[in-house]
Formats: structure tokens, sequence, C-alpha cells
């Protein structure tokens, strides 16, 4: 195998990640293509012996083109001046209401984009790539040409904005993605004490009919029960963005059976929804969290087949 | 600087597309695709489908990528 088909299979695995990378920075499944297409074209005149991680520089490139993208995108547009009202974006959910805050959760991942389109270019993707997508500010830095300590700031400034749009006034996507991963870790372990703190008093565990068909727990609520139910479970669990936020995906084979999602309240899980009917699984935009793209060794991430 | 056609890059139609490199005539051959078939020109169809799946299956779409930089190489200078 000669270095550019090397380079080919290494694209390969790693294109649906910068495709969704893409889509998240830009909102547009025709513009995400087109800017994966050209880190593409870049791919194939690189010299490998000067890439050391090749993943990360696909996030790099593609980062990059993006970011370009959206400045021309802004460049073009005349209504822009700082930032705009957020069309569709309204009244929020009641502050601390699971239920109402479940149904907040599932217009997260439309309503993201929505807000994200304010947000000015460097903004945005450094906000997406590491509030979203958890890549490091130093990788962020080289992709909007700042210093790490900028990136940082810019993403800071990018989450603001979002948290300050009502619909966004509870979801913070560093957190969520956290608390995902905390309960991902202590549900594998069976640490039943770290679970419970992890879990709303009041939480809820909803699984749809189908689920239930598969041989999930019926609905269950309180941490001690959920935390019961759950215990020593989610051993073929991937972590994954479901609709915009982390979730946990079981897809054996790469076939995705269900997802689990969890809306956050006050900083612990508030409810836990698994969804296997196949139809609404059709409609979340689902795909994987590959943290170790950057070598993070304490979580080796998901399949790249799901 | 040379030129390419738009038939020569695999599509229907004899449209110049110049650049200083394979990539930059691949980029244009894109765009033209993507120009035209957006203005329902069913010709230029089966080409954009091509190219689409060229990056979307990159280790079966090298061979094409590889002509083309041959072809391009070969060229005369202009």
């Amino acid at each position: 195998m000669d270095d550019s088909e090397w380079m080919a299979g290494q694209f390969e695995a790693n294109r649906s990640r910068l495709e969704g990378m893409a889509y998240r920075m830009l909102g547009s499944r025709v513009e995400a293509e087109d800017a994966v297409q050209e880190t593409w074209l870049k791919v194939m005149r690189a010299d490998r012996d000067a890439i050391e991680n090749l993943s990360g520089w696909l996030t790099t490139v593609t980062g990059r083109v993006c970011l370009d993208h959206l400045r021309t995108r802004r460049s073009r547009r005349e209504d822009v001046a700082g930032i705009e009202a957020v069309p569709g974006v309204e009244d929020s959910a009641a502050d601390n209401d699971p239920a109402e805050a479940a149904v907040l959760a599932e217009s997260v991942g439309a309503a993201l984009l929505v807000v994200l389109d304010s947000l000015p270019p460097d903004e945005r993707v450094a906000f997406v790539l590491h509030d979203v997508f958890a890549v490091p500010f130093d990788a962020i830095g080289e992709v909007v040409g700042r210093s790490p300590q900028a990136a940082r700031q810019l993403a800071s400034r990018g989450r603001r904005r979002v948290q300050g749009t009502p619909a966004f006034g509870n979801v913070h996507l560093v957190q969520h993605r956290a608390l995902v991963e905390a309960f991902l870790r202590a549900a594998r372990e069976g640490d039943f004490e770290a679970l419970v703190r992890l879990l709303h008093p009041d939480v809820v565990l909803e699984p749809d009919q189908a689920a239930l068909r598969m041989g999930s727990r019926p609905r269950t609520r309180g941490a001690e029960e959920v935390a019961s139910a759950l215990s020593g479970g989610a051993r073929g669990a991937r972590l994954v963005l479901a609709d915009g936020l982390a979730a946990l995906a079981w897809a054996p084979g790469g076939h995705i059976r269900s997802v689990i999602q969890f809306t956050v309240v006050d900083d612990r899980i508030a409810a836990i929804t698994v969804t296997a009917d196949t139809d609404r699984i059709a409609q979340l935009d689902v795909m994987t969290l590959n943290r170790e793209v950057y070598g993070d060794e304490s979580d080796p991430g998901p399949s790249k087949d799901l | 600087m040379k030129t390419m056609t738009c038939k020569q890059l695999g599509g229907p139609c004899d449209l110049p597309l110049q650049g200083n490199t394979a990539d930059e005539i691949i980029k244009l051959q894109d765009k033209h695709l993507k120009d035209v078939v957006a203005g329902s020109d069913e010709a230029h169809k089966t080409a954009l489908k091509a190219m689409k799946g060229r990056w979307r299956n990159p280790i079966a779409g090298m061979g094409w990528y590889r002509k083309t930089k041959r072809e391009f190489a070969a060229l005369p200078d202009e």
C-alpha cells in the first residue's frame, strides 16, 4: 500500500465524523459535503511524512475549510451586524421541571443550528469543535489561527451567546457530555453510588414500546431505583451525539438498535429516554463522538462503524 | 496554466477549464457540474454523481484522481 492509498483509507475511516463536524459548523448538508470534499483534495496532495496525527490533521483542515466557508458567507451578508435575533427560538421551558426540560432537549439539535448561525465564524468554529466534539484548544488554535488561550476565549464567548439564548439557558453542552460520559463509566463498572450521585432525585427512566419489547426495564422513577436498574449495564453502549447532544447508542454490528438520551437539570441527569423505535431512530441525527482522535486513553470511544 | 475540458474529466460537454494544478481543474469541474445540474441539466447528472462518489469512496476513487493528474501533467503549458 502506498502513501496515498493509506491516506485514502484514513480519510474514509474519518469521513462520517468530518461530515458531522462540518455540518454543525456550517449548518448545511450541501456545504458540509463541499467542505469535506475540499478536505479530500487536500489529503490527496498532502505529505504523509509531515503529518503526525492524521485524524487530528483532518479535523484541523476541515475546521479551516469550514471557517473559510463561514467567513465567505458572512462577507456576502449585508444584514449581519452583531448578533441577530434568533427566529424560532423563543420561550424556555420551566427552569427545573424534568418533563418540560425533556421536551426542550428534543428540540435542542435543530434549534442549536439556528442559534449557531448567529455566531461570528471564529466563535462558531471554536464552540462547535470544543463543546460538541471535545477538540482541545491547542488544535482549535491552529484552526482559527490564534493561540490556545484565544481559542478558549472564542469558545467561551460562543458558549455565553448560546446560553444567553432563552432555549439554551439550561443546556451546557460540555457539562452534558461530561455527565453522560460519567454515567456510562459508572453504569459499566456497576458503581451504584456514583450512579446515584449523577442522577436527579426525581429522575425518570423512560423506554419506548419498542425498547420494552427488546427487554428494556419498564418506566422507573427515583435515583436509587434507576441506578439499580442500570448498574452494571450499558456495556455495549457507545458515546454518540444525538440531535446535537451527547447520548449513548447500542449498535451491534454497526446498526443502531437503540439510542439513550439524557436530560440534565441542576447538574444532574433528570430523565433518561430509551428509543428503539426504528422510525424514531431514523429521525434522530446520530453521529459518533470519536474521542481517541486526540489520544484520550480514558475512553476508547465508539466504533467507527456506527 | 493548462486547459482540460469537462469531457476529459468525465463530463458530457466541451467546456474548457483552466488551472495551474490538477486540483484547481478538478474543483472547477466539480463547480461546473453542480451549477449545470442545479439548472436542471440531465446530461451532467451522471458525472456529478461519479464526482461525489470519488470522495465518498476515496480508495475506489483514487484511480480517477491519479489518471487526471497524469493527464494534466502531460498537457503542455499555455
